[in-house]
């Protein structure tokens, strides 16, 4: 438990006990709570973020707050973004379904964003420039609400250090397909 | 120990804060219960997004958490990045691996000009900018939310002019009690003494618009709590303009209540490049005049932007910092030694 200083409120020392950070088994056990507490909902393909911490506020000032885990689970399949709180033991608090909301995007999208947008022809073309990296983007709705949309932002920086934009492509991951594509032209830059 | 999403405690200029980055928000540092001398102030505060529109209608980037209209994640760098180009061109060897490699706190001691501090800053990418958040908490009772922008221009739109709205989410519980506390809003309205300054309490949740003439300002107060001199106990809220609003960012302050801390976090706004659903989604309801509700606004910091592309911005933006303040009104007591009471 963390020391407690004279800086720190009442309300403040009565959280010590439960705001230490998460244990990896903490971590194993909600996050296989959350997906078993969701079972028949999911599609087979879905995406549970690492699992979080969370310390609502207690009901009154002077009880105590509880020590909560939430796991924020994508399903691309059937465009949902729901949050799962679940206590120490797993056992269900509360589950919310953030309708539109887009959790940041993991390393692992986005490689398999990139991949599936640099099979097709058009970007492979516009981003044979020395130098070309991507950078992720939450573009503009696009399709069915929810849909998983991921934005690559390709450009290159010359040796003297001026950048160019070389295309947007968007990439629907909840239908494994690019979307979008749009060369940046010599004028747009 | 997780590698984001821990609550990490620093204690200095008389406060105890905790900062937070969190696992898969993408809205940057959170400032979680601040206590100023034993006495709650804070329960949470955040700069989750940030709506930059352009002169010639387009992009409008709404940035941060739920980034949409073409707007990126705050990625967290490691304190060390640099204010360039590099991090956006090749993150891997600046993005922070950890959240302590992100976060950096310390204290200022007191000097013939100014109070002690407390400050916490962390940087992040997003796109080919930067956003530095930064709060300073000082040994008079005064919070200061810092947010600098960095980075590199547009690098297809180098010369072209745009706004950052920077949002801040801010939940004061006045001396830890909730749901106790009214929203308030100052007027000057004229020299007249008495009468010519003038407090109105909110009884509705809203968005409220700045009037710089009328030296506005807004106050969350405690409808229990009492200083010494028996005052009830209150933070006010001061924001400089530097920008205004404008068809995208349309209010300055919205006035909400508490509805957990997974949820109205600043999803789903900006679906349409603008700031609307603050006003149509989240700040409906009404609020307790006598009794107290436990508030939670939202604010806009602003600056215009005209690129010096052509000279200091060339090949960097130097940060460029935006703030508010928080401050305390008869938090404090007058007659006696704060530590003692409450």
């Amino acid at each position: 438990m963390a020391r407690t200083h004279a800086e720190m409120s009442k309300a403040t020392k009565a959280l010590l006990k439960v705001i230490k950070p998460l244990s990896a088994k903490e971590e194993r056990t909600a996050t296989a709570a959350a997906v078993k507490h969701l079972t028949g909902e999911l599609s087979e393909r879905y995406q549970v973020f690492p699992a979080e911490l969370r310390i609502p506020k207690p009901p009154r000032p002077n009880s105590a707050s509880k020590r909560m885990i939430a796991v924020l689970i994508l399903d691309y399949e059937k465009r949902r973004t729901l949050e799962v709180l679940v206590d120490t033991l797993g056992k269900l608090v509360q589950k919310t379904e953030l309708r539109g909301f887009q959790p940041v995007f993991l390393a692992k999208e986005i490689q398999v964003a990139r991949k599936i947008a640099e099979e097709d022809k058009q970007v492979l073309r516009a981003i044979k420039v020395r130098g070309a990296f991507a950078s992720a983007f939450g573009p503009h709705s696009y399709g069915e609400p929810g849909a998983r949309l991921i934005g690559l932002r390709y450009a290159t920086v010359d040796r003297k250090q001026n950048a160019r934009l070389l295309g947007e492509a968007i990439v629907d991951l909840s239908e494994q397909k690019l979307v979008h594509f749009e060369v940046t032209s010599e004028e747009e830059n | 120990m997780p590698a984001f999403g821990s609550y990490h405690n620093v204690i200095g200029a008389g406060w105890s804060v905790y900062w937070k980055i969190p696992v898969a928000s993408a809205g940057g540092l959170e400032i979680w219960w601040a206590d100023f001398q034993g006495h709650r102030v804070l329960w949470r505060g955040s700069q989750p997004f940030a709506l930059v529109p352009y002169h010639g209608g387009s992009p409008t980037f709404k940035d941060g958490l739920d980034a949409h209209c073409g707007g990126a994640p705050f990625t967290a760098l490691k304190h060390t990045a640099p204010n360039s180009m590099a991090p956006w061109q090749n993150p891997g060897p600046f993005v922070a691996a950890v959240d302590t490699d992100a976060v950096v706190a310390t204290t200022e001691s007191a000097d013939d000009f100014n109070p002690a501090r407390l400050i916490i800053s962390a940087k992040f990418q997003c796109g080919w900018y930067q956003y530095v958040h930064s709060w300073e908490f000082s040994s008079d009772g005064v919070i200061t939310p810092h947010v600098a922008m960095g980075g590199h221009v547009h690098p297809g739109k180098p010369d072209v002019a745009h706004v950052h709205h920077m949002y801040f989410r801010v939940d004061l519980d006045i001396d830890g009690l909730f749901p106790r506390d009214v929203f308030e809003v100052f007027n000057h309205n004229s020299f007249a003494q008495p009468g010519g300054d003038k407090w109105d309490t909110l009884n509705a949740q809203g968005k409220l618009l700045h009037d710089p003439d009328k030296a506005r300002k807004w106050r969350v107060r405690n409808t229990v709590a009492k200083n010494d001199t028996g005052q009830f106990k209150g933070y006010e809220v001061e924001l400089p303009r530097q920008a205004g609003r404008d068809q995208y960012s349309t209010g300055d302050v919205w006035v909400t209540v508490y509805r957990g801390d997974g949820f109205q976090q600043g999803e789903n706004v900006g679906l349409r490049c603008t700031d609307v659903e603050l006003a149509n989604n989240y700040a409906v309801g009404p609020l307790d005049t006598v009794n107290g509700s436990d508030i939670v606004f939202w604010l806009v910091v602003r600056a215009h932007h005209e690129p010096r592309n052509l000279g200091e911005e060339a090949d960097h933006l130097p940060y460029h910092y935006e703030e508010f303040s928080i401050v305390p009104r008869s938090f404090r007591n007058a007659k006696s030694d704060h530590r003692g009471q409450g």
